[in-house]
């Protein structure tokens, strides 16, 4: 038995003598989802001199895509047996192999770049109060999926910058209390980082992350899709006559296809002048090479525990937790609507932790 | 208002042209991907000299008259034997039906699949087989057998 | 090796030479494309109903164009000069003394563009439609006039064809095999321009939606022409392009040449997929012209220079390694005296005019040889780096890959005696903080008197 088409929607249906009307019936008398369109339709974003940080998620997931292709395309010829070999061989012989490994290097990088302003500017533009607490949530709990992708992706290649990357990384879990001494055995497969490790990293990688992110985004794209978009306080607090808005479906949509685009451009231009090279194999009793240093997104915490060697490097450990828990706990300590005293408060906190990122990953970066 | 369905129409036919442009500039962009994905040619078994060494199975095993197995050249499957007269007989052993790897029988070249019969000089006599083997030429030179690419049936009577 | 060397770190003097003349280039195909468009705009305005709103809105288009073509297009344009003349002395005056003649002539267009595109703006008010769209009309043909001349420059530089030092045979030089599929090319790719710049000051217009939508699908059109006809005619290019580049193209793919995709394939992938973002964003922003943005047109207009950047940077690298295909190589040594044994197995610190004075196979000795044969394409640790490419090197295996360099067609042929090549190829070793011990090739040297 097919579904009934209702009343407002057989209104404002194409006529049912053309082709468009026979199609919008057709599928409406199977998929009963009238109400879900008249709601997507009705998504607006709000325009404003500040808009165009709504397109940061955007980019964020065009990134995202993007690694699935290139990570799909670079699993056919990736062997986690012979891991250094493989890669090497897809640099080497097969054709584009090198462009697109590049361009799956350079777009984890921008990925995780584009989550970094998103996060600030959703931060900024205080999108987290309720009720979008659980939108907040899940965003974080993307980006720290995000960096352990990119942290388990950095060893797949098993060069030598990749080999004493991750043993150092996982050096810094070992120190954590508790657990830590655990996790970093579990994650590495035993007391050393060794080809028991890229077993569990590939399986990490090109499986549990992408099941699991996957998931998460699917959840907050859905939140997103039901709340609408957050409006900051200055836009919320004009007369509606003065508000703008842009509707979601599509006028958004086709508006970021131009810088989605441009991005994807941006892509293939700085794989083409900076080719991701690849170190010779990872020689587990060799020296490491010099000048080694962690991806930029995690130099900031590297160069903060620099800052208390020996006994005080607690101290640094926990002043680097405080910015993921105060990420988790802002929702339910800054809720009111627009901001008073303790919102301003935590906007500056933000400020003075931004800054505080920045300069410790440029003189990370330069040290 | 003509004018309008007039400007419509051109719109939508300058959009389906913009469109197949597109698409073929599509396909330029693309085409790294299909040529990533593209698989290489196989590497050629046989080395500078058109030779190839025959492994997995030793000229031992083919010593006597009846006597022959399953081998390899390159990347490629080998079936090598001495039949009555003494001579060394090879064929690439891929069954020319569905591509399983055939077995000498004595009497016979056989093949498991689906019953695939072929003599003893590599045609095939019975079952599904549309063409005979690919024989190949044997030389045996300090206890190694090697196998060589046949360009003409006059060379086969050199090769062995 | 004229003059003490330029020494950009970073970068390297080539690469600054190649930013500055990819945007002068993406400015200078706008300023001639939207030449065009102003003209067929002007005339287009003259049929429709509300012409006084598409020239009101041509006003806007006339104003940031008069901005961006003249002053960014003029100082970049300056900025050309001065970095090439630093960067390879010897071919700008080779380019100067054998087309003096050009050179003139788009001095004058220049200044004619300049003065027509003055007229044309200025005279917005007073000037009858006529002259408007005769104004137009000829700031299009002058600006186009200069792109006619420059055009063979540059195509001579990779294909001089029938042109050689001996016989330096103007004509054959300027219109060299290459020069007409460029000239067609670089035409579509003005039109396309102009039409990418309309998008973006059409995405300004503020109030009439119709209206606005009609001009952005007006300004979408423009990018048809290039993206129907220049695959044919990149074919046609293709064609006259040198065999040995065509060569290193084919083998390039697979990214045999130091382990990665051959430079000149990355750039000319990077030219062709920007070439797919343009036609297919031209072809949303043609069925949605309401959710054209401002960002989104700015969007495109970039992919537009990245896409030059490929494809310039792909001519350029297509030279590899001459300056003038075949007759200059890019570190400023003739191919004639390079065919000169003698001359080549000289001590290469003697020939150099401005001689530093250094003790032989000593570390100046060798670094003195980097910055006057290697730095004019090379940095030692970022653009071209030399130092990941000889990371693997010994003093021995540098100095025997110095003498057979040119072998691999990428690379000049190493002037200078063995004694030189090792000075270099130790240099290069401590670089990498080893430590050399004592110079092996010292006593046995070839011509070594110095």
């Amino acid at each position: 038995m097919k579904y009934e088409i209702p009343a407002e929607a057989e209104e404002r249906l194409p006529a049912p003598d053309t082709r468009s009307g026979l199609l919008s019936r057709w599928f409406l008398q199977r998929f009963p989802v009238w109400r879900t369109y008249e709601h997507l339709e009705g998504k607006v974003v709000p325009k404003h001199r500040h808009s165009v940080w709504y397109n940061m998620g955007g980019l964020a997931l065009f990134f995202f895509i993007v690694q699935v292709i290139t990570g799909v395309l670079l699993m056919v010829y990736y062997r986690p047996a012979e891991p250094w070999m493989s890669v090497q061989r897809i640099v080497m012989e097969v054709p584009f192999g090198a462009v697109i490994r590049s361009i799956h290097h350079w777009s984890a990088n921008l990925m995780t770049l584009a989550l970094f302003i998103h996060l600030f500017s959703t931060f900024f533009m205080k999108a987290y109060r309720e009720p979008r607490e659980f939108t907040w949530l899940s965003g974080a709990l993307l980006f720290a999926v995000t960096l352990v992708f990119g942290f388990s992706g950095y060893l797949l290649p098993w060069d030598d910058l990749a080999f004493f990357a991750t043993r150092v990384g996982i050096a810094e879990v070992e120190k954590a209390p508790l657990l830590g001494m655990w996790l970093a055995d579990l994650a590495r497969g035993g007391p050393e980082v060794t080809v028991d490790t890229i077993g569990r990293f590939y399986t990490l990688h090109v499986m549990v992350l992408p099941v699991t992110i996957l998931t998460i985004i699917g959840l907050h794209l859905f939140f997103i899709q039901v709340q609408g978009v957050s409006e900051p306080d200055f836009f919320a607090a004009l007369p509606p006559e003065q508000k703008k808005y842009e509707k979601f479906f599509s006028e958004f949509m086709f508006g970021e296809i131009p810088i989605w685009l441009c991005m994807g451009a941006l892509l293939v231009a700085i794989s083409a002048v900076w080719p991701r090279g690849l170190s010779p194999e990872a020689d587990p009793f060799g020296s490491a090479p010099a000048g080694i240093k962690p991806e930029w997104y995690f130099l900031s915490q590297f160069q903060l525990l620099k800052l208390f060697p020996g006994k005080i490097e607690a101290v640094g450990m926990f002043l680097w937790t405080m910015i993921p828990i105060g990420i988790l706990t802002v929702p339910f300590l800054d809720r009111s609507i627009p901001a008073d005293d303790r919102g301003r408060l935590v906007t500056k906190i933000g400020i003075v932790a931004l800054l505080g990122l920045l300069l410790f990953t440029v003189w990370g970066g330069l040290s | 208002m003509k004018e309008a369905e007039g400007t419509e129409r051109s719109r939508r036919g300058f959009l389906g042209f913009l469109g197949a442009v597109g698409l073929g500039w599509l396909a330029a962009a693309i085409y790294p991907v299909f040529r990533y994905l593209s698989p290489q040619a196989p590497p050629d078994p046989f080395g500078e000299d058109g030779r190839a060494l025959v492994e997995k199975i030793t000229s031992a095993e083919v010593s006597q008259p009846g006597m022959g197995g399953n081998g390899k050249y390159g990347n490629r499957g080998l079936l090598i034997f001495r039949n009555q007269s003494g001579t060394l007989k090879a064929f690439d052993s891929k069954c020319t039906h569905a591509g399983c790897n055939v077995a000498f029988e004595g009497e016979r070249i056989y093949c498991h699949c689906h019953g695939g019969t072929y003599d003893l000089e590599g045609r095939n006599i019975a079952g599904p087989p549309p063409r005979p083997l690919t024989e190949l030429g044997v030389v045996e030179e300090d206890g190694l057998l090697h196998v060589y690419r046949l360009t003409g049936g006059g060379e086969s009577e050199a090769g062995s | 090796m004229n003059y003490p060397v330029w020494d950009i770190p970073f970068l390297g003097a080539g690469l600054v030479v190649a930013i500055i003349a990819v945007i002068h280039m993406l400015i200078a195909h706008l300023a001639i494309g939207g030449g065009a468009f102003l003209f067929i705009a002007e005339v287009w305005s003259d049929r429709q109903s509300n012409g006084d709103a598409i020239r009101a809105w041509l006003r806007k288009y006339a104003t940031w164009f008069l901005v961006y073509t003249t002053v960014l297009g003029a100082v970049t344009g300056v900025g050309i000069w001065f970095s090439i003349q630093l960067a390879s002395p010897e071919g700008t005056s080779l380019l100067i003394h054998q087309f003096v003649f050009a050179w003139a002539i788009e001095w004058v267009m220049f200044l004619g563009e300049l003065t027509v595109l003055y007229l044309y703006f200025y005279g917005w008010q007073k000037n009858s439609r006529r002259m408007q769209i005769f104004l137009a009309g000829a700031y299009f043909v002058i600006a186009w006039g200069s792109l006619f001349v420059i055009n063979g420059i540059l195509t001579f530089m990779l294909t001089p064809g029938a042109w050689s030092l001996e016989s330096t045979s103007i004509w054959a030089g300027f219109f060299n095999p290459g020069y007409f599929p460029s000239l067609l090319i670089r035409t579509l790719i003005m039109f396309m321009m102009g039409g990418l710049f309309g998008i973006i000051v059409a995405t300004r217009i503020n109030g009439d939606d119709g209206f606005r939508n009609r001009v952005i699908r007006f300004s979408a059109r423009w990018v048809l022409p290039a993206a129907v006809i220049i695959p044919f005619l990149l074919i046609w290019y293709w064609s006259t392009l040198p065999q040995a580049t065509v060569d290193l193209f084919r083998e390039g793919s697979t990214g045999v040449f130091g382990g990665r995709l051959e430079a000149l394939n990355r750039y000319f992938w990077l030219a062709m997929i920007s070439g797919f973002f343009i036609v297919l964003g031209a072809l949303v922003i043609a069925i949605r012209p309401k959710a054209a943005t401002t960002a989104g047109a700015i969007a495109l207009f970039l992919i537009a220079q990245f896409g030059f950047m490929g494809a310039e940077f792909f001519r350029e690298m297509a030279r590899k390694p001459y300056v003038i295909y075949n007759v200059l190589y890019s570190n400023s040594l003739w191919k004639h005296d390079s065919e000169d044994p003698a001359l080549m197995g000289e001590p290469f610190l003697s020939r150099a005019r401005w001689r530093p004075e250094v003790e032989p196979m000593s570390m100046e000795h060798g670094e003195w040889i980097f910055r006057l044969q290697c730095v004019s394409c090379h940095t030692w640790d970022a653009y071209r780096s030399l130092g990941q490419r000889t990371e693997e090197w010994t003093p021995e295996f540098g100095s025997r890959w110095l003498e057979t360099m040119h072998e691999s067609g990428v690379m000049p042929p190493f002037q200078g005696t063995a004694e030189d090549r090792a000075a270099l190829s130790n240099w290069i070793v401590s670089q990498h903080g080893e430590v050399v011990v004592e110079p092996e090739i010292t006593g046995t040297v070839e011509g070594g008197g110095r």
